[in-house]
């Protein structure tokens, strides 16, 4: 048997939770989202305000559709790319709620948790994952506060420089992780917009670009990575017992 | 003998198998999983793997069913609760007896 994947101080629940992340799908449905409706809004904003609610609309039926149901939507996609490759494991839960939320938000999951866990209670409460809470959440937030900075030029680059910020350390220690190195394209690219030249209500779609620009491009990295690690799996690989 | 070494003696010995009681931890802590991805976080061949689910299934502590993802069959795997409660008590069982062979802190 091989021990090294018996790691004792990463819990199966959590390595589960993990896997969910390992082809960046999850990342890539909410990237294209953002990225598509941030792109096309301010598309429309330059060229015609008429069709700009429509794009609105659209994002928020698109956005309600991926909140309420992004595990079978994405388990779909998983089913043709990652099940025939590396296996399949139940997808990760939201948190429970009862936990104390300021607690919960603010600390990584590695420390909230004893590592006796495992032994003393269901450790399948170890396959939860808050990355809508930490990730998605906080990109729609800093929407919604440029909107309120009016698009102001200096206004917007800084919130996109604290929203990577707030991404990089909301999600330390949690099952999709973000090094500095990886959220820092998305401060950067906040502090260069704040050199073009832009509309105020173009300017208050750029979280939603780049937000969305950035998880694309985590997901897409990380998918690619994927498939060059894991080749297509040959026909009857598919266990039996 | 004390008693909390002889606890140790009545330890469910199905479990106590190192592959099974890694089976039963992946299982318990994933919630639900196919064949493949026990054969990969567990290490096990596939041979071996099989002959463990079916030990385990015959116990009546795991269940596995054959369903379909999208197009694709899966061998999905699942502790029952009988699994579950075995594996909790093994679980209590091999601490207690691990806690008592601890020795004091010297002042």
């Amino acid at each position: 048997m091989n021990i090294t994947n018996a790691e004792l101080t990463v819990s199966p629940g959590r390595r589960a939770a993990t896997y969910w992340f390992a082809d960046g799908l999850e990342e890539i449905a909410f990237g294209l989202l953002f990225f598509i409706s941030g792109a096309a809004g301010l598309l429309f904003s330059h060229w015609s305000h008429r069709w700009l609610g429509l794009v609105i609309l659209i994002f928020f039926i698109g956005l309600w559709i991926l909140l309420c149901a992004d595990r079978p939507i994405i388990e779909s996609f998983k089913a043709r790319l990652t099940y025939p490759r590396t296996g399949y494991a139940r997808p990760p839960d939201n948190p429970e709620p009862d936990q104390d939320i300021l607690v919960d938000f603010l600390l990584p999951a590695t420390r909230r948790r004893a590592p006796l866990t495992l032994w003393t209670a269901r450790a399948v409460d170890e396959n939860v994952t808050s990355f809508k809470a930490r990730t998605v959440y906080v990109l729609l937030a800093a929407s919604v506060a440029t909107e309120l900075g009016k698009g102001g030029r200096w206004s917007t680059a800084t919130i996109l420089v604290v929203t990577a910020l707030f991404v990089f350390v909301l999600n330390r220690g949690e099952v999709r992780a973000y090094s500095f190195w990886t959220v820092f394209p998305m401060a950067l690219a906040g502090l260069l917009s704040a050199a073009v030249e832009l509309p105020s209500q173009s300017r208050q779609l750029l979280p939603l670009v780049i937000g969305g620009g950035w998880l694309l491009w985590i997901g897409s990295w990380t998918l690619v990575r994927y498939l060059r690690a894991h080749s297509k799996p040959d026909i009857g690989r598919e266990g039996r017992s | 003998m004390n008693p909390r070494i002889q606890e140790v003696s009545r330890l469910d010995r199905l479990i106590h198998e190192p592959a099974r009681l890694v089976i039963m931890m992946v299982l318990q802590g994933t919630g639900e999983a196919d064949f493949l991805y026990l054969q990969r976080e567990c290490g096990l061949t596939q041979g071996n793997l099989s002959s463990h689910l079916l030990k385990l299934e015959e116990a009546g502590y795991v269940e596995i069913e054959k369903k379909f993802k999208g197009k694709r069959p899966l061998t999905i795997c699942r502790l029952t609760s009988v699994g579950e409660e075995s594996l909790a008590s093994y679980s209590r069982s091999i601490v207690r007896a691990l806690q008592f062979n601890q020795r004091p802190k010297r002042p």
